[in-house]
C-alpha cells in the first residue's frame, strides 16, 4: 500500500509528497471546504482581515481569500501540468530525432533549441502571449512551447550514448524504420530522464503561470489563478491589506518546494549518475536542482 | 586555442543569426497590417490603393527571404523601426533604458558572486553539517518563491511597515538625483532579484567545490603536509571557480528573465519594464527589439564567459576539461 511506499523514504520527501496530496485534496473538494462564492463581489465585506467567518480574509471587493485559492489552485495546477505534457512530448521526440539523426541535422536543431534558450525565457513567453492574447488555452500553448528546449537537450544526450549500446545497434542493422526505434527504444530507456525533467518542469511552468497572470498577460482578471491573486493583492500593500497576498504567495511556494523536493529525490532514484553532454563536453548540471536552470526558472 | 576561440566565434555568430530569423518570424506572426497600422487614427482615410501603395514602399508583397534581408540589413544601421504606440525609434528608446537594467543586474550579480562564493565554499567543505542543511532548505526555498511575491514581502516589510526603503521608481520625484539616492532605490530590487536565483548558483558552488576536493592531486597535496588552508584556497577554490565562471554566462538570461518581472513591480526604468508595458499594450515593435538586443547581448555575455575561461584554463581550449581519471 501507499504507507509500505512510503516507508524508508527521506523525510522531507514524505513532507513532500503529504503537502503535494493534501493540496490537490482541498482543491478538489473545493466546494466542501468553502461555502462562499470564488467570483461573485461582495462591497459589504472588503478587506476583512483573516478570522471568523473569513479564514483567509477577503480581498479589496471582498471576495473570500480561502476561498478563491482553493479555486485559483484548481486553474494554477492545471496550466502547469498540461502545458509541462506539451513540453514534454515535443521536446523528447525534438530531442530523440536529434539525437538518432545525427550529423548536421543534429547540428542545426540544436543550435535552434539553443537560440531559444538564449533568449531570456520570460521575454520570449511576454512576446508570445503578447501576440496569442490572454487565456487559459493560449497560456499552457505558450508556456509548453517556451520550455521544451532543456528536456530535449537531456533527452539527445541519452540518445547519444544509448545508440552506442548494441541492442539499438542491431536493431538498427536489421533495418527497424527509424519512428519505431525512437517510439519503442529510444524513447522508453530515456524515460528515467524524462520523468526527472518534467517533474521539476512542472513547478517552474506553475511559477511561469503566476508570474504572466502577475504581469496581467495571464489568466484573465475575474477567473482566479495563484498568479492573478497575486496581481489584485500588489495595489493593496501599499495599505498594508497583507494578508491578500501572503496566502496565494505561500501556496505556490509549498507547491513547487515539494514538487522540486519530489524531483531531486527521483533524481537520485532515477539516474544516479550524472550525464555528460557529448557534444560540449561540459556537465549538463544535473546537481540536483541544477538539472533545469539554463530551462530558465519559469520567474 | 586559436581553433577553439574561432569555433566559439561561429557558434555564436549562428545563434545571433537563428535568434534573429525567431524574432523575424514573431513580427510576421504579430496580427494587425503594418499599412493599418502606419495610418492609425487616419485609418477611415485609408483607400485600398494606398494600402497597396504602401504594402509596396515596405516591400511587403516581396518574398520573406527578400523581406527578411532588407529587414536584417536596416537592423544593422540600427534601425529596430518605430514603436507603434509613441511613434519614437525603438533603437533610441532601448539606448535609454539599458544602463538602469544593467545597474540592477549587475550588483544583484555581484551580491550573487559573494554571497554564493561564501557559502558554496563552506558548505562544500563540510558536507552535512547543520550549516550546510540550512543553506540547502534555503536555497530550494528561494528558488520556489516567485520573485514578485519576494518583492512584494519585502516592500510590505521594509516599505510599508518599516518605512525603511523606498519602493518604487530610480530616483524620488522632485528631488536632484544623486548617488545615495539611486542607491537606496537599488536596495529592494537588487536583493530581490539576487536571492531569488542564488540557490541555483550556492549549489553549483558547493558541488563543485567537493567535486574538486575528492581528486587525487588533494590527498597528494595533503600527503606532502600542505596546510589545508593552502589547498583549500591556492588549489581547489581556484579550479571549482573555474566552471562557475562558464556558469555565469550561462545564466545570464535566467537573470534578465529575473529582471524583466523585479522591474515591473519596482517600476524600475530599465528594459524589462519597458517589455512588459510593450507586451501589454502589444507593442510588437518594441518587443522585436528588445528580444532582439536581449538575445544579442546573451550570446555576446556567453563568449565573452567562454573566452575568460579559456585563458583561465588551458584545458578548455584542448578540449581536455572533464576528462580527468576520478578517484
Amino acid at each position: 500500500m501507499i504507507l509500505d511506499q512510503m516507508r524508508g523514504r527521506p523525510l522531507a520527501v514524505k513532507i513532500s509528497l503529504i503537502a503535494l496530496g493534501l493540496i490537490i485534496a482541498m482543491i478538489l473538494l473545493a466546494p466542501l471546504l468553502t461555502p462562499y462564492d470564488p467570483i461573485t463581489v461582495d462591497l459589504a465585506h472588503v478587506f476583512q482581515t483573516p478570522g471568523t467567518g473569513h479564514l483567509m480574509g477577503t480581498d479589496s471587493v471582498g471576495r473570500d481569500i480561502f476561498c478563491r485559492l482553493l479555486y485559483g489552485g484548481r486553474v494554477s495546477l492545471l496550466v502547469g501540468v498540461l502545458s509541462m505534457i506539451i513540453s514534454t512530448v515535443f521536446g523528447s521526440f525534438y530531442g530523440a530525432l536529434s539525437g538518432y539523426l545525427g550529423g548536421s541535422l543534429d547540428a542545426l536543431l540544436m543550435r535552434v533549441a539553443d537560440a531559444m534558450l538564449a533568449l531570456p525565457n520570460m521575454l520570449l513567453m511576454l512576446v508570445i502571449q503578447a501576440i496569442a492574447g490572454p487565456g487559459v488555452f493560449n497560456l499552457i500553448v505558450v508556456i509548453g512551447l517556451t520550455s521544451w528546449m532543456q528536456t530535449a537537450r537531456m533527452v539527445r544526450a541519452e540518445v547519444l550514448s544509448l545508440k552506442e549500446r548494441d541492442f539499438i545497434k542491431a536493431s538498427m542493422l536489421l533495418g527497424t524504420p527509424w519512428r519505431r526505434i525512437i517510439t519503442r527504444h529510444l524513447l522508453p530507456h530515456s524515460l528515467p530522464t524524462i520523468a526527472v525533467v518534467t517533474t521539476v518542469g512542472v513547478g517552474h511552468s506553475i511559477m511561469s503561470e503566476a508570474s504572466l497572470s502577475f504581469l496581467g498577460l495571464g489568466i484573465p482578471p475575474f477567473k482566479p489563478s495563484w498568479g492573478n491573486m497575486l496581481m489584485g493583492g500588489q495595489n493593496s500593500i501599499m495599505m498594508g491589506a497583507w494578508w491578500i497576498s501572503l496566502f496565494p504567495g505561500l501556496a505556490i511556494v509549498m507547491t513547487v518546494l515539494s514538487i522540486i523536493y519530489l524531483g531531486d529525490y527521483l533524481q537520485l532514484v532515477l539516474n544516479p549518475r550524472r550525464i555528460v553532454d557529448p557534444a560540449t563536453e561540459q556537465r549538463s548540471v544535473m546537481y540536483g536542482i541544477g538539472s533545469i536552470e539554463t530551462a530558465g526558472t519559469g520567474k | 586555442m586559436g581553433g577553439y576561440l574561432l569555433n566559439r566565434i561561429l557558434q555564436s555568430l549562428i545563434v545571433i543569426f537563428l535568434i534573429s530569423i525567431i524574432s523575424f518570424a514573431l513580427i510576421h506572426a504579430a496580427p494587425g497590417d503594418p499599412a493599418i497600422a502606419i495610418y492609425g487614427p487616419r485609418i477611415q482615410e485609408l483607400r485600398p490603393a494606398d494600402r497597396a501603395r504602401i504594402r509596396e514602399n515596405l516591400g511587403l508583397n516581396r518574398p520573406l527571404p527578400v523581406q527578411y534581408a532588407r529587414w536584417l540589413e536596416r537592423v544593422m544601421h540600427g534601425d529596430l523601426g518605430y514603436s507603434y504606440r509613441t511613434g519614437e525609434p525603438v533603437w533610441n528608446s532601448i539606448v535609454e533604458k539599458v544602463p538602469a537594467t544593467f545597474l540592477l543586474a549587475g550588483v544583484s550579480t555581484l551580491l550573487i558572486l559573494l554571497l554564493s562564493i561564501i557559502l558554496g565554499v563552506l558548505t562544500g567543505i563540510r558536507r552535512n553539517s547543520w550549516l550546510d542543511h540550512l543553506t540547502t532548505v534555503t536555497s530550494l526555498t528561494l528558488v520556489s518563491t516567485p520573485n514578485f511575491w519576494l518583492a512584494l514581502m519585502l516592500i510590505l516589510i521594509f516599505g510599508v511597515w518599516l518605512g525603511w526603503l523606498p519602493t518604487s521608481g530610480m530616483s524620488t520625484i522632485d528631488r536632484h538625483m544623486t548617488a545615495v539616492d539611486v542607491l537606496r532605490h537599488l536596495i529592494l530590487p537588487s536583493i530581490v532579484l539576487a536571492f531569488s536565483h542564488i540557490g541555483y548558483y550556492i549549489r553549483f558552488v558547493r558541488a563543485s567545490v567537493w567535486e574538486q576536493s575528492q581528486l587525487d592531486y588533494v590527498w597528494a597535496l595533503r600527503a606532502r603536509g600542505v596546510r589545508e588552508r593552502t589547498i583549500l584556497f591556492k588549489h581547489v577554490l581556484k579550479n571549482s571557480l573555474l566552471p562557475f565562471v562558464n556558469y555565469l554566462g550561462v545564466t545570464i538570461p535566467v537573470m534578465l528573465s529575473g529582471a524583466v518581472v523585479i522591474e515591473a513591480v519596482f517600476a524600475w526604468p530599465g528594459l524589462g519594464q519597458f517589455s512588459v508595458e510593450a507586451a501589454t499594450t502589444r507593442d510588437y515593435s518594441v518587443l522585436m527589439g528588445t528580444i532582439l538586443m536581449a538575445g544579442i547581448v546573451i550570446v555576446l555575455g556567453n563568449f565573452l564567459a567562454d573566452v575568460a575561461c579559456m585563458y583561465l584554463d588551458p584545458r578548455v581550449a584542448a578540449g581536455q576539461l572533464g576528462k580527468e581519471v576520478k578517484a
